[in-house]
């Protein structure tokens, strides 16, 4: 069953420099309960999305008519901003990458808790304090009812990420979206803010997605990924089935980019040759030809659709379109 | 909270014996001997008649003497004797003192209240056309002295709405509600430029916060627009105005005085001109002393309400 679907997501940005197609057909698919993984390199696309699913992308940004986001029965993409408010922070909620300004520095954590809970329950001011103590103690800060007083400022940043996700999760979502919620902090404590996250998904039964860059990350916590290039999903399906056999030859490059256990944080993660191209202008065909090792003439020429492989969905001609392939002659073996 | 706002006051402390000092220096600024100007150019300066108003003025005895005496006096609220009129000045500043004190309040309100949400508004809609209306009206505020608004708007006024009473007395102190009726076209002159500067700073805090991730973190958690932009969004900007505020007030002090001699309000801005123009030196230190503890006070409460507005302060205070 699937929580929330994504098609044909389409968010651009005007700016002085032209029009940048920041996600550009985007489709996602999250089961209910479960995690999905996002990955890409920077600038992918994979924040946009997420910011994009909640409509907080604000101008110059827009998102285009066409798109769907089916959640719960309705399109989010097409129902009043009014119907957006109820489902934020209540039916989808969202953690950020960074927690040292992320929360309101001139409020307490307890009261920017607190609003996120009254915001959709009709409770007393002392009962919702009440609640925010105890997702205070939920996600594991230490005494909690002094806590709730303090100061975003009097926090470590793993702690205020903890904070973070308390707020988030104040009314019980059915998902919870997580935007590089570790990238920030020390290797310990994001080790740390995984577990929690895993522990209350798996607690309060709900989805999430979780967008990083780790794919060590996606490996340990998640159901399925969807790996982002250049605005668009190139390959979606099982981890399993993609970890094992990557269709896309993007996601082969970046499973051999994952470091090998004892090799150290230091040392470059990005072996896949070539840049990312500009959101300004994507290059016509498929948009990883440039740095594909696998590319022939026909890929320059006109973009792979997403099409069923045998380990979920991929957009390469090397899948799917075989005669179109074997015209041209020019494939390598994949 | 106690302990800051004691070490402010106490800062405050060499502030005020400075501008103490600024004040009584006034009189031996001015060019020309004073006993001359008193006594008049006919009276040789060694006369007799001279060298008695010498000796009541103190003026025989060394500079830091003059000082201590006139500061001891201050002190007890007594500024000396008008030396036009030979009457105390405390009094006249009591009588004086309200009228100068509720139109600034008033401006100060008046400012704030156009000011804040304009700078909101403009922040919000940046390059679009209600940012650059904002803007272009707030130009004109600041490039449009205060007197000349003033005399334009007693002009039209009284053209075009005679029963407007404008330079109706003010009597605080028996009428207060009539007296703060007429004092709402002064104040709302006396208002502009300082809307203007709370705009300006409103606008560019706004700016700034807006782009903070705690408003989208805000927006994620299901609050509405309005909401995120005050609750979130304002309370952050609110520091950066408060110093606008306390900068403005002082021009607001200024402004008055102007105001006051357009308006024929009986303020301390009315009092220090006509001092001046009599020469009256007693009354103008005493005056000026007023005056600037004024605004040094203002500042004192700007910075008061810092503390109030962030926590980030509090931990150290
Ligand atoms: N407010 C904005 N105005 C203009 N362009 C934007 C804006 N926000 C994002 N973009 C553009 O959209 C593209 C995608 O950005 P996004 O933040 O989604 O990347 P990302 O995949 O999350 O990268 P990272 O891993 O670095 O977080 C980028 O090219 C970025 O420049
Ligand atoms: S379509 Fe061509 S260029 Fe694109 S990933 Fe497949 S083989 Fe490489
Ligand atoms: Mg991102």
């Amino acid at each position: 069953m699937s929580l929330l679907r994504v098609e044909n997501l389409r968010t651009y940005f005007d700016t002085r420099s032209g029009v940048m197609k920041a996600v550009d057909g985007v489709d996602l698919d999250v089961r209910e309960g479960k995690t999905l993984g996002v990955v890409g390199e920077s600038g992918s696309g994979k924040s946009v999305t997420a910011l994009s699913i909640m409509r907080l992308i604000e101008r110059p940004g827009r998102i285009l008519p066409g798109s769907h986001i089916y959640f719960e029965g309705k399109d989010l993409a097409a129902v009043s901003e009014r119907e957006l408010e109820a489902v934020r922070g209540n039916r989808i909620s969202m953690v950020f990458q960074e927690p040292m300004t992320s929360l309101n520095p001139v409020h307490t954590v307890g009261n920017q808790i607190i609003e996120g809970i009254r915001l959709h329950r009709r409770t007393s001011a002392r009962q919702a304090r009440e609640r925010a103590i105890e997702l205070l103690e939920l996600v594991g800060i230490p005494s909690p009812e002094r806590r709730v007083d303090a100061f975003p400022h009097q926090m470590s940043g793993g702690m205020r990420q903890r904070v973070m996700i308390a707020m988030a999760l104040a009314c019980e979502p059915k998902l919870l979206i997580a935007d590089e919620p570790t990238t920030a902090l020390d290797v310990t404590i994001q080790a740390q803010i995984l577990e929690l996250l895993r522990q209350l998904r798996d607690r309060l039964a709900m989805a999430v997605i979780l967008i990083t860059h780790d794919l060590g990350v996606v490996a340990e916590m998640c159901d399925d990924v969807a790996v982002m290039y250049a605005g668009e999903v190139v390959e979606r399906g099982s981890v399993d089935a993609i970890f094992r056999s990557p269709q896309h030859p993007y996601t082969e490059a970046l499973l051999r980019s994952i470091p090998l256990l004892g090799m150290t944080q230091d040392e470059p993660l990005n072996v896949i040759p070539g840049v990312v191209p500009s959101a300004l202008h994507w290059p016509g065909g498929c948009r990883f030809a440039a740095r594909c090792s696998y590319a022939f003439q026909h890929c320059h020429r006109q973009p792979p659709a997403l099409v069923a492989t045998r380990s979920g969905f991929a957009a390469c001609w090397l899948r799917g379109n075989a005669t179109e392939r074997s015209q041209r002659g020019a494939a390598t073996d994949a | 909270m106690l302990r800051y706002a004691a070490g402010r006051i106490v800062l405050t402390v060499p502030v005020l014996f400075g501008v103490s000092l600024m004040s009584f220096a006034i009189i031996h600024l001015i060019p020309g001997d004073i006993v001359s100007v008193l006594a008049g150019p006919t009276v040789a300066l060694d006369s007799e008649a001279a060298q008695n108003i010498r000796r009541a003025l103190h003026l025989d005895q060394p500079l830091p003497v003059q000082y201590g005496i006139w500061l001891m006096g201050a002190l007890r609220g007594d500024f000396g004797n008008s030396l036009v009129m030979g009457l105390p000045v405390a009094p006249q500043i009591v009588s004086h003192l309200p009228v100068t004190l509720v139109l600034t309040a008033m401006s100060l309100l008046f400012a704030i209240a156009v000011g804040l949400p304009a700078g909101v508004a403009a922040a919000k809609t940046r390059g679009r056309w209600p940012d650059l209306f904002i803007r272009a009206v707030a130009l004109l505020g600041l490039s449009t002295p205060p007197f000349f608004v003033g005399v334009a708007a007693v002009l039209l006024l009284s053209l075009y709405w005679p029963s407007f009473k404008i330079l109706s007395a003010v009597d605080l102190r028996h009428d207060p509600l009539g007296g703060i009726r007429t004092l709402l076209l002064p104040a709302f002159v006396l208002s502009l430029a300082s809307a203007t500067t709370i705009m300006r700073y409103t606008r560019a805090a706004m700016l700034e916060v807006l782009t903070e991730p705690f408003m989208a973190t805000a927006r994620a958690k299901g609050a509405g627009r309005l909401r995120v932009l005050i609750r979130h969004g304002l309370r952050n900007a609110l520091l950066p105005v408060v110093t606008a505020v306390g900068v403005t007030a002082a021009h607001l002090v200024a402004g008055a005085v102007v105001v006051e001699q357009v308006f024929g309000l009986p303020g301390i801005g009315q009092l220090m001109l006509n001092a001046i123009y009599h020469r009256d030196y007693t009354q103008v230190q005493a005056t000026v002393l007023v005056v600037t503890t004024l605004v040094v006070l203002i500042n004192i409460m700007v910075d008061l309400s810092y503390y109030a507005l962030d926590p980030r302060i509090q931990q150290h205070g």
